[in-house]
């Protein structure tokens, strides 16, 4: 098993073993994270490339302090994939209906890919499951309180009030 | 404190508007104060959290070669990661490429400023501009117009105001070549009336794509614009007779 802040504190360093022996171990998944954002594997593949390049670049200001090294690396490429979705710069090539589809299908696997006996799968049962649906398009598909509103066909205060309480709910579970 | 982990949800989340997350990126990056810190720590403790909904991701097989495409975009980087103090014997090109780089960084800002004193705009007037561009933000509305000059300066005027935020610049990109990556022509501190001289590139034309992001003090850290973007748009030629 992977040393994620030992290696993060090596590329750190400037040690490029390091960081591609990291590449080689999470680009794969790393990639499957930024598909289910952007839909199109060479954007995904895309935005893990850059999302290493900032690992590689940002490494030195990794702090153990302030959460694991792997939910930083994870936080890094998701949030390169989001900016590429949103920034809106770049074209899927799929319908309406089918992203809608794709991306229920992703949040539906997502869920159940939950470990059962996880913290997190236990909490996040205990949410309604209109709520929960929230959460689960905003964190694993990307989507934004607007287009969550719409494909709940709910105004848009409503899905925020969901999408609030349902992150109350969490942390109060969690907690 | 509840307001805190609501803005540590919605960044974890992806919910905020690109200016509130630089802004929190600013903050946790570098936390300026003991509430800084502390949503520092909350925004870890959520993202491991939330890390087993990233696990449930399917695998994707690397194609072959995409590790030799990484280290290529690294070394072609002008910006190298920091090497601790007792190597810098031998990390000592790439202090000095970085220094190079500050310097140029440094250098562009510099020029900017006194351009944007007023001392040159004659001299820019008296070319044309070879493309412009209005730059539009998410919502498509304008935020900054910009000329581009043959001699690789660039005229920034901003339309609306951005305080980048703590630690944060503004960069202005281009893509000279439509398929190759963007280029940095120059930093910005603030959204202000502004002369960037770029790199040399080919003289710019019609459809060219320009952006400003948001990136941290110093510039974007990979090279490439990492931060929230504040317009982008393509360029105008102008005609000439």
């Amino acid at each position: 098993m992977l040393d994620y802040a030992e290696t993060l504190e090596a590329c750190a360093r400037g040690d490029r073993s390091a960081l591609r022996m990291l590449f080689e171990a999470e680009a794969p998944k790393l990639i499957g994270v930024a598909q289910r954002i952007l839909q199109r594997r060479d954007l995904a593949e895309d935005a893990v490339q850059e999302g290493f390049a900032q690992i590689w670049g940002n490494a030195a200001r990794f702090d153990r302090s302030a959460g694991s090294a792997r939910g930083w690396i994870y936080a890094i490429v998701r949030y390169r994939a989001l900016n590429m979705l949103r920034n809106g710069s770049h074209e899927t090539n799929v319908s309406p209906e089918d992203l809608d589809r794709i991306r229920d299908q992703a949040v539906e696997m997502s869920w159940d890919g939950l470990d059962p006996e996880g913290m997190l799968r236990h909490c996040l049962g205990t949410l309604e499951p209109n709520r929960r649906r929230a959460v689960l398009m905003a964190y694993v598909a990307g989507l934004t309180h607007g287009e969550i509103a719409g494909k709940m066909q709910v105004p848009l205060g409503t899905a925020k009030a969901w999408v609030r309480r349902a992150l109350i709910a969490l942390r109060e579970c969690m907690s | 404190m509840s307001a805190r982990d609501d803005l540590a949800e919605d960044y974890v989340l992806g919910l905020l508007d690109a200016v509130e997350a630089a802004d929190v990126d600013a903050r946790i990056e570098a936390p300026r104060s003991a509430e800084d810190r502390a949503l520092a720590v909350a925004v870890g403790a959520l993202r491991d959290r939330l890390l087993p909904l990233d696990l449930t991701a399917p695998d994707l097989p690397l194609r072959p070669g995409a590790w030799d495409r990484l280290a290529a975009v690294l070394d072609a980087r002008p910006a190298a990661a920091q090497p601790a103090p007792d190597e810098s014997a031998a990390a000592a090109p790439a202090a000095a490429r970085r220094d190079r780089w500050r310097l140029a960084a440094l250098a562009s800002m510099a020029a900017s400023a006194l351009l944007a004193a007023g001392l040159a705009w004659q001299v820019l007037l008296s070319r044309p501009p070879a493309a412009l561009v209005v730059l539009l933000d998410q919502a498509g509305e304008p935020v900054a117009f910009l000329e581009a000059y043959p001699d690789n300066r660039v005229r920034v005027t901003p339309v609306v105001g951005a305080e980048p935020g703590p630690s944060r610049v503004l960069q202005l990109w281009t893509k000279p070549d439509p398929a190759g990556p963007p280029i940095s022509v120059g930093l910005l501190a603030e959204a202000a009336r502004l002369v960037v001289r770029g790199p040399d590139l080919p003289e710019p034309v019609g459809g060219q794509l320009y952006e400003i992001t948001i990136e941290p003090d110093g510039g974007s850290p990979t090279g490439l614009p990492t931060g929230p973007i504040f317009g982008v748009g393509n360029a105008l030629a102008p005609v000439t007779n």
